[in-house]
């Protein structure tokens, strides 16, 4: 059900001196977006109100009561580690205005998996992959480049982790192939190489790992979820019998506590803290995703990246 | 500890019962045993007159008296003769026995096994003497089928948004069943969607085994119809203790969020989500998410289907689920001391948050009850109401 913003700005005039009104922006997870709205509309059930989305990213809880809503509010700083705001009308009217106005909406995703394709099939070569740089220890010159397929920002996890796989192939495709490879970013001699891959790993046998051996083996990096199927033992065996360290790959910066036993390697975006490490040999312990790098992961055996 | 299933006391059946047992502690304790299996119930009809059976008993005799060697009769009319090595006698009884008794189409009718080595195998005699098969999973199914295509697969995403469920919904009672207890109650209804049903029905002759993201994204959509039933507030209401394995994507859909919210604090309470490893993998945010939600509501959060392969290799800690649904595997039984010692290590600490899922043979039961695992799902417990 659309609603129009002229809606909801009467909607919002005709409210009572004194309401209450709680604003949520589109958070960027679907799942926290799902659930403040969830707890949005529990406020309303049990206090009065009701919520209606703000058609440009943002839901609304208006007239709401003020227990109900401040439980609401403290329950999705528990969960979601996001609170909504909370506006007097009509004191706060002009303010709630300017806020609902500066609200940009969300990018379009796609919504199809024939669409997924489309998109995914649309990208030029020299677009389906990035390289990013990693340093060790203290030092920020970078050892190791990591050729990762291009990050499309789908919201579905599920529609995601596709796009990831569709466009994998496509980087693997064009590495094998003489006509493409030179599309693809040029990739640093010297680097030891970080390579993702499909659940599925490497295409046949054709790529082994250069013949390099102890810190200068390539890493393969998995999604985490492959630690799962139960082909991932035969998986791993394959990697290594073509010279490739295995390594897995999350977005999620939870993902460091979930590995246990040692011998594989993490990228992941760090937590804060740092986490027990199981020693995995030549591989590095973790490799340390994004832009915000605390400082335990300038250890030696972590690989952090740098800016290009 | 001694394991005792309740059963009849005297007779084939409770003679099978002891063997398994006796099969049991020699594979956990690691006993060493030498056994003869007599596949009596193959023996052609105009063989098994009384007289044939006396002269297999005079063949027998010699190895029964001077040896602590144990005999069971099963159900079927097979013999099983245990006895402590070197089982010499038991060689030569079995070398006299392949000369006196015919040929089988389907094998030899006089074996020997030793144990603990072969007490899977010789579990599945006695198994299949009381008329339950375990039924081995196949070492690789193949999976020559292919993906569907895009357009396929969103045509079916499309057709589960209005499908109805009813004929592909499956419920199966979860029981416990303490040591010794001849009766289980029931713990929880577990409802699922049974998805391969549904893949027949909407994608014949296509696969999503090899692009686990598709086959989350099917599942999601046939999860979002059957949460939206139960949402329905005089659903929700009346709903029993339930354990709803579930995508994590499903838990934390639109329609997972009303069914939480239609159900109230009571109804939260007796409530279990099953979500599988991979879905926690493939998103380990959404899963602390959810994991948070459980606490926050009053629901329990379990993790689905786990091998002790994925115990070994993932550390639950930081998610701390309520419960962990095993399914059990028969090769467990078999196996070094050192195997079965890994196996034991991996499984969770607190093992009144483990379910064993496909206990479907007394031996099952068996095993879980000697590491303190007293949740059953499967076809042994529910003959037992």
């Amino acid at each position: 059900m659309k609603t129009a913003i002229t809606d909801v700005r009467a909607t919002l005039r005709a409210l009572p001196p004194g309401s209450l009104v709680l604003t949520m922006p589109d958070l960027p997870d679907p799942m926290a977006r799902r659930v403040a709205l969830a707890f949005l509309e529990e406020a309303a059930a049990q206090g009065g109100g009701h919520v209606l989305p703000w058609p440009r990213g943002a839901q609304l809880l208006l007239g709401a009561a003020p227990g109900a809503a401040a439980r609401a509010s403290e329950a999705l700083g528990r969960l979601i580690g996001a609170r909504p705001a909370t506006w007097t009308l009509p004191g706060d009217a002009a303010e709630l205005d300017a806020w609902l106005d500066g609200l940009s909406p969300p990018a379009p995703q796609p919504t199809s998996l024939v669409a997924l394709e489309a998109l995914c099939a649309a990208l030029p070569v020299e677009e389906v992959a990035r390289l990013s740089f990693f340093a060790e220890g203290p030092d920020p010159r970078p050892v190791a480049q990591r050729l990762a397929p291009a990050d499309l920002a789908l919201e579905d996890p599920d529609l995601r982790a596709q796009a990831r796989a569709l466009l994998c192939r496509r980087v693997l495709a064009a590495l094998t192939d003489p006509a493409l490879r030179g599309r693809l970013p040029a990739l640093r001699p010297g680097l030891r190489l970080l390579l993702d891959l499909p659940l599925a790993g490497l295409p046949g046998s054709r790529m082994v790992g250069g013949g390099r051996s102890g810190r200068a083996t390539p890493i393969a990096l998995l999604p985490l979820a492959a630690l799962a199927e139960p082909r991932f033992p035969a998986l791993a065996q394959d990697l290594a019998a073509a010279g490739w360290h295995t390594g897995f790959v999350s977005r999620d910066a939870e993902a460091v506590g979930l590995l246990a036993g040692g011998g594989y390697a993490l990228a992941a975006p760090p937590p804060a803290a740092p986490p027990a490490l199981p020693p995995s040999g030549d591989a590095p312990l973790f490799i340390a995703l994004g832009r915000d790098i605390p400082a335990w992961c300038r250890a030696p055996g972590l690989l952090w990246e740098v800016p290009a | 500890m001694s394991v005792a299933l309740p059963g009849p006391e005297v007779g084939p059946q409770a003679e099978a019962l002891a063997l398994a047992a006796l099969v049991r502690d020699c594979v956990t304790s690691g006993v060493e045993r030498r056994t003869l299996h007599l596949r009596l119930s193959a023996l052609p009809e105009a063989l098994r007159e009384a007289r044939h059976r006396q002269m297999i008993d005079e063949v027998l005799a010699p190895v029964m008296r001077p040896t602590r060697a144990r005999r069971f009769e099963l159900p079927g009319g097979d013999l099983v003769i245990v006895s402590p090595p070197p089982g010499q006698h038991l060689e030569e009884v079995h070398a006299a026995l392949s000369r006196l008794l015919p040929e089988a189409p389907d094998g030899p009718l006089s074996t020997t096994m030793r144990l603990p080595a072969e007490g899977a195998r010789l579990l599945s005699v006695v198994e299949g003497a009381m008329g339950l098969v375990l039924r081995r999973e196949p070492a690789a199914r193949p999976d020559a089928l292919p993906p569907p295509s895009a357009a396929d697969l969103d045509a079916a995403l499309r057709a589960l948004a209005t499908a109805d469920l009813a004929a592909s919904l499956r419920s199966h009672p979860i029981w416990r069943l303490g040591d010794g207890q001849a009766t289980p109650t029931p713990l929880w209804t577990e409802t699922r969607v049974h998805l391969p049903d549904l893949m027949e029905r909407l994608l014949p002759g296509a696969s999503l085994a090899g692009a686990p993201a598709l086959g989350r994204l099917f599942r999601r959509a046939a999860e979002r119809r059957l949460l939206a039933d139960l949402a329905r507030p005089q659903v929700a209401r009346a709903m029993d203790p339930a354990c709803l394995p579930l995508s994590l994507g499903s838990v934390m859909e639109a329609e997972g969020l009303r069914f939480d919210a239609a159900l109230g604090p009571v109804g939260r309470e007796q409530l279990v989500i099953c979500v599988p490893l991979s879905d926690v993998l493939a998103d380990p945010g959404g899963a602390a998410l959810a994991a948070r939600l459980a606490r926050e509501r009053g629901w329990t959060l379990g993790l689905d289907e786990l091998e002790p392969w994925h115990l070994a290799r993932i550390d639950l800690r930081a998610l701390d689920p309520g419960l962990v649904r095993l399914r059990f595997r028969a090769e467990w039984l078999a196996g070094s001391a050192a195997e079965r010692a890994a196996l034991d290590a991996t499984l969770p600490k607190d093992r009144d948050r483990v379910v064993l899922m496909g206990a479907d043979a007394p031996v099952a039961i068996a095993w879980a009850w000697q590491r303190g695992i007293t949740a059953f799902m499967g076809k042994v417990l529910d003959a037992r109401r």
